[in-house]
């Protein structure tokens, strides 16, 4: 059953919030976001000595008739930021779980709408195996990005992916020009910190988000299970397994995957990147307006 | 008492155990479960895994569990029951045979256990006519069952085990009879058949006895035994004292005439008469039934007195200071004539050749080897001398001593024919063992802390001694190490085979083991270790333990007929080398022990002979032990579906438990 949380509606309530970006961006083109080097706009950001060669015209006229001595007026800047959107589009994403899958979707386009909003630019990279498509281009202005979200919805999960060549192998990487988010659960033996550290290498910022479903979060089973993983390959595959479930192994699965988070964490911090885990029972406005601004990625 | 079921079929109920088996075999298959991912699951085998085996036996006794429910329940439904025998309608008889030395007491050409067996014999026959079942205990030391509820149509194996006795195949004892052991033993039949009647033959009367037993007496109206009851000797004023105690049972009113005569073989032995003299000497008294009396041979005699009469051996020449063995004999024709003797041997001490040599004599150490020959003078002829080498010229001795003493001044070549002990050292000879290192001296008291337990420092309490100066050695790891000051070996012994070396390496003169006993408590320990006494005493009863100590690796008994019946080696590594031995028949036995240091061997004598208290035929006892019976119910079958519902509910808790513990 196909599961969609995109609609107006949806999209309405995310127009009051804005991406924010702690680090300095690079480019040509304007945008919303301020940087810290001088640019035109009309914002005032401080003086300097006037050099021979600089444009006369921003000489501060004032200060002249102060000091009799030429100084420039400098203005900040404000640039246009390129947020791509990693999308792990393996079999364990949505194959056994539409919905798992549509909230990653929705996460991701909740994302890019708050990018366009904003005047930036948005992409979707979708990771299948050890490569990375990118389907829609580079995404400005709403128009382009409700097409690119329409198409985005009916996305086959299938197959495995390793997270870490995908990144790596991904054309236009972009180097110090904004926000990479990763969208997966993160259960793979792939090298996801291989993804983490290129794209720190890059100097962008980078936030992983970890959906699982509520039955991952919790498992609700008992008895003697043969559990068939979504990305086996038939019933022989050795990813799937038959176990006993009992309080204790329930206990273990817990500490097992509190431990795989808090590597996760770790990881993330010692990089300066945010890792956010989400349950997709949990409404995305709620993990919109609260977990992100909480990690600092929203404003 | 047999256990059965009363619904056998009940048992049907087992077949559920296949159809638990089948569910196990086809129990549902897991429960297929599509998942995004196991990985996690995969990571928490991990943390679980070491429960595993754990798991593999909680599942084994969680299918013996439910196998044991199903069998308690299959038992409950065929209603196990207790089935008691208590066939009363059948006549039960316990016959229970005295096995005591007196019953070897004879007249009229029996004895009165061959009596008792062939009245047992009898009382069969007429059981079995009445169809009746035979039991029979031959009670001596540890009584035992000969037979059990034997009936008509197995008779034969009773008959045949009293036609042993009666041809003499199988004999009496010569011990006690624990008659009421004997007794106990019926109560397992008297458990089944209250109605059963015990017979006991015996030669001692009762003044009570229970109802349910009757007291056959066994013995002979002419019956009678004059006894040698007891016989040691003493010295005194350097002559042996001969005590002898004579007992007449069976004559009543009539003062008995008692001979005693005595031949003492190998008296007064010298090195010019070695094989010693033989002298005989009697002495008659008169004795009434039951009363004990003692005679002395003494030299000089005594004061004649209720109960004691004495023979001054000075007047016919018979004083002795040692003997070989002494032979005492009454020449009566009595009843029971397992008494009439009675041998003494120990009259000859082994000498044991003790050495002291040093360049200055002690007077500490002669005098402490003088109270140590007063203390062992019952053991052994300790001679001891004493030799003072002045000059360094001057050879030492190294042969022909069983104990060297070496103070000071040790030989090049330490003697091999005995125990060497070496008192403060002042270099080491060749194959000791140990290296002199040198001399040191302390400005105080360094006092001693105990090393290996041993029977060398057996009661001394070694904290006590102190030193000012010590000799350092280095030793071989076959020394042992009994005490010590700082790390110096303070006293060391080496006991391997023919090495038996005592190292003492310090001086009397600069500790103060000199003013405490310790070092005469040393010395002793030390003779009783290397050259302990073989065994304590000369005379023995039947059935009594003897321990023997024999000072080689070696101990051999002989009979009296001089045939062997027993050796004894000692095992490698042990330290005290201990025999325990019992005799159950009355005669002399040879103890034959080599010695660690010669190919010689020495030979013990010890004389084993009947109870005292046997040799009274006419014993009299006031209470006869009566049985317990064991209160059962009445019904002849008990059902104990109860205790079986009991382990079900035991069982049913176990597997709740198992089952609760898997899941968690």
């Amino acid at each position: 059953m196909k599961v969609s949380y995109l609609n107006d509606a949806f999209f309405s309530r995310l127009e009051t919030l804005a991406l924010n970006l702690r680090a300095n961006l690079a480019g040509f083109f304007g945008g919303k976001h301020l940087v810290k080097t001088y640019g035109q706009t009309v914002e005032f950001a401080d003086y300097r000595e006037y050099m021979p060669g600089d444009d006369i015209r921003r000489i501060d006229w004032n200060l002249f008739s102060r000091f009799e001595k030429y100084f420039l007026k400098l203005f900040t800047d404000e640039r246009q930021m390129h947020v791509r959107i990693f999308l792990d589009c393996s079999a364990s994403m949505g194959k056994e779980a539409p919905q798992k899958g549509a909230y990653a979707v929705a996460f991701g386009a909740a994302l890019g709408f708050l990018a366009v909003h904003n005047m930036d630019k948005v992409s979707f990279r979708l990771m299948r195996g050890d490569r990375c498509d990118d389907p829609f281009g580079v995404i400005v202005g709403k128009n382009s990005f409700f097409k690119a979200v329409g198409e985005l919805e009916n996305i086959a999960f299938e197959d495995e992916t390793d997270l870490g060549e995908a990144v790596v192998s991904c054309p236009d990487g972009g180097v110090n020009d904004g926000l990479s988010v990763i969208i997966s659960d993160f259960m793979t033996e792939s090298d996801w910190k291989k993804a983490v550290n290129y794209l720190t290498y890059k100097k962008r910022q980078v936030l992983l988000i970890q959906i699982l479903t509520p039955d991952e979060a919790d498992p609700a089973l008992d008895g003697r299970v043969h559990l068939v993983d979504a990305e086996a390959f038939g019933m022989d595959d050795p990813k799937n397994m038959k176990i006993k479930v009992t309080r204790s192994m329930i206990a273990s699965y817990r500490e097992a995957l509190k431990d795989l988070q808090a590597e996760l964490k770790d990881f993330c911090n010692s990089r300066e990147a945010a890792f956010l885990p989400v349950i997709c029972n949990r409404s995305i406005e709620k993990t919109l307006f609260g977990e992100l601004l909480k990690v600092g990625v929203m404003s | 008492m047999s256990l059965g079921l009363l619904l056998p079929l009940g048992l049907l109920a087992l077949f559920t155990i296949p159809a638990l088996i089948i569910i196990y075999i086809i129990k549902p298959n897991y429960q297929l479960k599509h998942v995004s991912s196991t990985y996690i699951w995969k990571l928490s085998l991990k943390y679980k895994k070491r429960k595993i085996p754990v798991n593999k036996i909680r599942n084994i006794l969680l299918f013996l569990c439910q196998l044991l429910i199903l069998t308690a329940i299959a038992l409950i439904i065929a209603r196990p029951a207790v089935f008691y025998d208590r066939n009363t309608d059948r006549s039960d008889v316990i016959a229970i045979i005295d096995s005591s030395a007196s019953m070897y007491t004879k007249s009229e050409g029996e004895t009165r256990f061959h009596r008792a067996v062939q009245d047992v014999v009898t009382l069969s026959d007429s059981t079995f006519e009445q169809d009746g079942a035979m039991s029979v205990i031959l009670a001596d030391e540890n009584p035992e069952y000969l037979a059990t509820r034997v009936d008509r149509r197995n008779r034969s194996s009773l008959m045949k085990t009293l036609q042993e006795f009666l041809d003499g195949t199988v004999a009496c004892s010569y011990g006690t009879a624990d008659i009421e052991g004997a007794i106990k033993l019926c109560e397992e039949i008297l458990a089944d058949n209250p109605a059963a009647k015990i017979y006991l033959y015996t030669d001692t009367s009762y003044a009570y006895v229970p109802d349910m037993i009757e007291v056959v007496p066994v013995t002979g109206t002419e019956e009678w035994n004059a006894a040698i009851l007891n016989a040691e000797v003493e010295l005194q004023d350097g002559y042996y004292m001969l005590t002898v105690e004579v007992a007449c049972y069976g004559k009543e009113g009539l003062a008995m005439p008692l001979e005693v005569n005595v031949q003492v073989n190998g008296a007064n032995a010298n090195l010019s008469d070695p094989t010693g003299k033989t002298y005989k000497f009697s002495l008659s008294v008169d004795c009434f039934n039951g009363e004990k009396q003692t005679l002395i041979f003494c030299k000089g005699g005594g004061e004649p007195m209720d109960g004691f009469t004495y023979l001054d051996l000075e007047e016919s020449l018979s004083t002795f200071t040692s003997y070989n063995s002494i032979s005492i004999t009454i020449d009566e024709q009595d009843s029971f004539i397992d008494d009439n003797s009675f041998q003494i041997y120990g009259g000859r001490k082994e000498v044991v050749n003790v050495l002291y040599s040093s360049t200055v004599l002690n007077p500490f150490f002669s005098s402490a080897l003088d109270v140590l020959g007063n203390r062992l003078s019952d053991v052994w002829d300790l001679r001891i001398r004493t030799v003072e080498r002045r000059n360094e010229r001057e050879a030492f001795v190294t042969n022909g001593y069983d104990f060297y003493i070496y103070e000071h001044e040790v030989p090049d070549q330490l003697p091999t024919d005995g125990v060497v002990f070496l008192a403060d050292p002042d270099k080491s000879p060749a194959e000791a063992g140990y290296t002199y290192v040198g001399t040191r001296q302390y400005n105080n008291r360094m006092y001693f802390s105990s090393g290996e337990d041993h029977p060398l420092v057996k009661n001394m309490d070694i904290a006590s001694i102190f030193v000012t100066k010590l000799t350092m050695l280095t030793y071989d790891p076959a020394y042992r190490i009994l005490m010590s000051c700082e790390t110096n070996p303070m006293f060391l012994v080496r006991d391997e085979g023919r090495t038996k070396i005592v190292v003492m390496p310090f001086s009397v003169h600069y500790s103060n083991i000199a003013e405490l006993p310790e070092f005469y408590i040393m010395l002793y320990n030390a003779f009783n270790y290397f050259i302990p006494g073989l065994v304590d005493g000369n005379s023995f009863e039947v059935g009594e333990e003897i321990v023997a100590t024999p000072r080689g690796s070696e101990l051999t008994v002989y009979d009296t007929k001089g045939e062997q019946i027993d050796r004894y080696q000692k095992e490698e590594g042990v330290l005290s080398f201990e025999v325990p031995m019992t005799f159950y028949t009355p005669g002399v036995y040879t103890l034959t022990q080599n010695s660690y240091f010669n190919a010689d061997t020495s030979d013990t004598w010890i004389f084993v002979k009947a109870p005292e208290f046997e040799s009274d035929i006419w014993r009299q006892e006031d209470v006869l032990a009566e049985p317990v019976i064991e209160q059962k119910p009445d019904n002849t079958v008990q059902e104990i579906a109860f205790w079986v519902a009991v382990a079900l509910i035991v069982l049913l808790f176990a597997e709740w438990l198992l089952q609760w513990r898997g899941n968690q």
